[in-house]
């Protein structure tokens, strides 16, 4: 199954609510939307579950390779501040 | 002294003197002046500068007293960072000689510069020139910023305080999103073309959604990579979007202009780049919320127009319901309850159930508050639809009440009458269904009369 994106999933979920707030809508279709609105909206949260933060570089192997590995600056910095830019 | 032999012209010396060809006279000029200018450093305007076919330059150095011929041989005007032009200021370096063919000396350039303006600055501005030419700065190329970036890359030093202040406000927005860093040199020899490999390195990562490539502040000098042609080249190559961030308020880079986003610092671009977890979980369970709730109102609706429907039905049609026994309506409308009641069960239901499963498997804290709030949503939704399907149950009982009030009974009392023929039972309905003398029995409200025709009158 393709991986819908988060932000495709949000777009559709606000074109779903703006469809039914206009109230054109049959009862069965409003229906319809509303249970796609309701998977899209577990694909966002699904996503904001599992999403993971990773700081990672590039670095070459001994093949000369690049790969990703952790970054080392930006594991062990601290978690000091909750959100001072508001 | 009459006879003195006439000293002829006085200055023939005694000896043969040696005549030079112009050639050789020219050949010894030429050695002079090339052991003694062999490396000079001639600051001057350039005038008359033309190119010739072969690519080699032809110019006069003057100032406001003398000239001096050039030339600049295609070899050494390749690696120039500028092209000069009529008017500028230059110094250059070179040795003189002489173009014996013509008599003429002249310099041959080895590097030139230019003075005044700035020799950076000249180059900056023709490499601007000339892309913005190509259309490299149109805004029709600039790409559009993920609203909400996963995985941000990132081409920087991996020691300079531009990503540990990336990084920092990066974590700071956003708790979920990673960075890729592409660790290149940002000065220096060799450094822009670091950091164009480095934009083509990160590009081959599919799950990079937007560039960060940039450095803290410094001189010209310093933030040099970022002018040249090979990362502007890069950053109009890249299909993910870049943002430049180099480390300078004022004034702009040439990735500045090729970018599809600038940002006058490295902090700044991740502040632009990365939106606040928080934002996007509110926005999330605001459409979420709005969702149930315009579906909340839809489901009324259609439970009003049913109700309406129902109502209608029976009281539109009379007749058929004058003809249908009193309990055979009550089924009726007990079925249709039900119906709705199931209808509104598995609507119920289903909207339970999905509410329920998007938010089971939510660990997290504001994922958690989202799914009380939710689950508050969804038990306000089942009280009042209960509470609606009570109120339409007690409406219906009114229904069949009012059903009631025109059972064939509750009409006899009104003061019809209902005659049945003695001969067949039936309903009399028509005057033809009996004849003259025919016994015929009439019930009341209260009491029946039994009855003979006297005459039909059709």
């Amino acid at each position: 199954m393709a991986e819908i994106k988060f932000e495709k999933a949000m777009n559709r979920l606000e074109e779903i609510v703006e469809e039914l707030e206009k109230g054109e809508l049959d009862i069965d279709k409003s229906l319809e939307i509303f249970e796609e609105g309701i998977k899209m909206s577990r694909v966002c949260s699904k996503k904001l579950n599992e999403a993971e933060q990773k700081i990672e570089q590039l670095t070459k192997n001994q093949k000369g390779e690049l790969v990703a590995e952790l970054f080392p600056a930006g594991a062990d910095e601290d978690e000091d501040d909750e959100d001072d830019d508001d | 002294m009459a006879h003195t032999q006439p000293q002829a012209a006085g200055h023939i010396p005694e000896e043969q003197p040696h005549v030079y060809s112009v050639s050789e006279i020219t050949r010894d000029v030429r050695a002079i002046l090339e052991a003694a200018f062999d490396k000079a450093w001639i600051e001057g305007e350039i005038s008359n500068f033309r190119q010739a076919a072969s690519g080699h330059a032809y110019f006069v150095l003057k100032d406001d007293k003398a000239q001096i011929k050039c030339v600049l041989f295609r070899g050494q005007r390749v690696g120039m960072k500028f092209s000069p032009e009529d008017g500028d200021q230059v110094l250059l370096f070179g040795r003189v000689t002489v173009y014996e063919a013509r008599g003429d000396y002249q310099v041959i350039v080895e590097a030139m510069e230019p003075r005044g303006l700035g020799a950076l600055q000249k180059a900056f501005e023709q490499l601007k020139e000339k892309l913005a030419k190509e259309g490299l700065f149109d805004e029709s190329r600039k790409k559009e910023l993920p609203e909400i970036p996963w995985k941000i890359g990132i081409v920087t030093s991996p020691t300079g305080a531009a990503i540990r202040d990336m990084i920092h406000v990066i974590k700071r927005r956003n708790p979920k999103t990673s960075v890729l860093l592409y660790p290149a040199l940002v000065q220096g020899e060799g450094a822009a073309e670091e950091i164009a490999r480095g934009i083509k390195e990160l590009n081959k990562h599919k799950d990079v959604d937007v560039l960060i490539i940039g450095r803290g502040g410094g001189s010209i000098e310093d933030l040099w990579a970022f002018n040249e042609e090979v990362v502007a080249r890069a950053i109009a190559d890249s299909k993910i979007p870049v943002v430049s961030a180099v480390g300078h308020e004022i004034d702009f880079t040439i990735a500045d202009f090729v970018a599809d986003l600038r940002a006058p610092t490295p902090s700044a671009a991740a502040e632009l780049v990365v939106p606040k977890l928080n934002d996007i979980v509110q926005d999330l369970q605001y459409l979420t919320n709005q969702m149930i709730e315009r579906m909340e109102e839809d489901i009324e609706d259609y439970r009003e127009r049913l109700r309406y429907l129902i109502d209608r039905r029976f009281f539109r049609e009379p007749r058929r319901i004058l003809e249908a026994p009193a309990q055979h309506l009550d089924e009726v409308v007990q079925r249709l309850l039900r119906g709705l009641d199931q209808w509104v069960l598995v609507k119920r239901g289903s909207l339970t159930q999905t509410v329920h499963r998007l938010f089971q498997a939510s660990p997290g804290k504001q994922i958690q508050k989202m799914s009380e709030r939710r689950i508050d949503l969804v038990a306000r939704l089942q009280r009042r639809m209960e509470s609606q399907i009570k109120l339409k149950k007690e409406k219906l009982g009114g229904v069949a009440k009012s059903l009631g009030a025109l059972s064939p009974l509750n009409v006899l009392e009104r003061g019809y009458s209902i005659t049945t023929a003695q001969k067949t039972g039936k309903a009399v309905t028509s005057s033809k269904q009996v004849k003259k003398g025919d016994t015929v029995r009439i019930r009341l409200a209260q009491g029946q009369l039994d009855a003979t025709v006297d005459e039909t009158i059709d």
